[in-house]
């Protein structure tokens, strides 16, 4: 997997493993075969600053980290976790590859993905709609006053 | 001691069956008034633009000023905050009320809106991140005096079965209370498990006119191809329910689509 990530280009790899009790090899503390180019920490409250200095993003399948992403333009392969039971999750990852904004990915098919991938011909996301949730509260606020109340 | 354990499960089970049938029975009194008129305004947009609308026409006055329950009553808007994508979610859209409201004149109003958000109580990430974005927003924001209300969950992980019906009991209890204390103008919700029984208070308050409330839904970006279970739940409910993905809108055709809004 590094390997191929280094065929591309990629030099650094910033992992974000969780507060599991799954360590990855590459980030356990004997492992120093890899120390110059993977960079492991658990958790932060956000990945904002660290997702502005990638060029692929491999995420999970949640909405908030796609969205957050390809708001950013960035690469994005979204590896999907196949062992949930009424997985929406992979419909959001395999709606967003259906239109052409990132590659759906499954842990074992993930170094396929990244070798096949061609970001040069992925569509960018439209932004998205702003002002339709305030003017729909206000129009609910004015449906609201409409009604007659009791005081 | 397990004897008087029982007695005390069924007497709650009971009464919390009784609070599930009213308010049942009164959210079904509603639901024909509420989906007639998402029907005549479905009706009426299609009509007037073509089948999906552009978020161009929807209207946006700063005023409802003559809104509220009486005399000194603030319009309020209550947020139910779930966790992570949810508060995120949800957070995108006050955010964009703060963008939609820039020219408001603060001399002039003072403070015009209220906003109440309800976390659950042991969500202190939830609550740590309202504040922050009224940090942020301190001046845009200048025309809202908010609010966080805690309710506790109604279940715990690993929580069991018995204790677990008195505590859904006190957390059905508690949005009750939070809700008669503020009788929001407008309750928005998105989808997490906490935002139903505030919906059915909704509900039923405005059944028996203690309050006024509108209640709009919006399902998360997340689903694409189907309803999570609170969406199911309030669809036939809700006076707006608004999805984000053009496929939900046709196999719903009482919901609304206006793009994807985050």
């Amino acid at each position: 997997m590094l390997r191929a990530l280094r065929a591309f280009g990629y030099t650094k790899l910033r992992v974000q493993y969780g507060r599991g009790k799954f360590v990855p090899r590459a980030c356990g503390e004997d492992d120093g075969l890899f120390d110059e180019m993977v960079d492991c920490f658990r958790f932060k409250p956000s990945l904002t600053h660290d997702m502005q200095r990638a060029g692929l993003i491999i995420s999970h399948a949640g909405a908030g980290s796609i969205f957050e992403a390809l708001r950013m333009g960035k690469n994005l392969i979204v590896v999907i976790n196949d062992r949930l039971m009424d997985n929406h999750q992979a419909e959001l990852a395999e709606e967003m590859q259906a239109l052409g904004h990132s590659y759906a990915a499954t842990c074992s098919n993930l170094l396929d993905v990244i070798q096949s991938s061609d970001f040069g011909s992925r569509t960018p996301l439209s932004p998205e709609q702003l002002g339709v949730i305030p003017s729909v509260i206000s129009e609910e606020l004015r449906h609201a006053a409409a009604r007659p109340s009791q005081d | 001691m397990s004897g008087q354990e029982s007695d005390v499960g069924h007497v709650v089970s009971a009464a919390l069956a009784a609070a599930v049938f009213l308010s049942v029975l009164t959210s079904l009194c509603l639901l024909a008034s509420n989906n007639i008129r998402r029907r005549r305004k479905l009706v009426a947009r299609t009509s007037s633009a073509e089948a999906n609308m552009p978020p161009e026409s929807l209207s946006l006055d700063p005023l409802p000023h003559a809104c509220g329950n009486g005399a000194g009553h603030k319009p309020t808007i209550m947020f139910v905050l779930g966790s992570g994508g949810h508060t995120a979610e949800m957070l995108h859209f006050v955010r964009d009320w703060f963008r939609c409201m820039p020219t408001f004149d603060e001399n002039q109003r003072g403070i015009a809106y209220k906003f109440v958000f309800v976390v659950a109580s042991t969500d202190n990430h939830s609550e740590q991140k309202v504040l922050e974005l009224f940090k942020d927003a301190a001046r845009g924001a200048s025309h809202v005096e908010y609010e966080v209300a805690k309710i506790p969950r109604a279940r715990e992980v690993r929580q069991s079965w018995v204790t677990s019906v008195f505590t859904t009991f006190i957390a059905l209890l508690s949005s009750v209370i939070v809700y008669l204390k503020h009788r929001p103008d407008v309750l928005v919700c998105n989808g997490p498990g906490t935002c139903v029984p505030m919906c059915a208070c909704a509900l039923f308050g405005r059944a028996v006119a203690v309050a006024t409330t509108s209640v709009i839904y919006v399902e998360s970006v997340a689903r694409v191809r189907h309803l999570s279970l609170s969406g199911k739940l309030l669809y036939w409910l809700v006076d707006r329910f608004i999805v984000q993905w053009p496929h939900l809108q046709q196999t719903h055709p009482l919901s609304e689509y206006h793009g994807r809004l985050t």
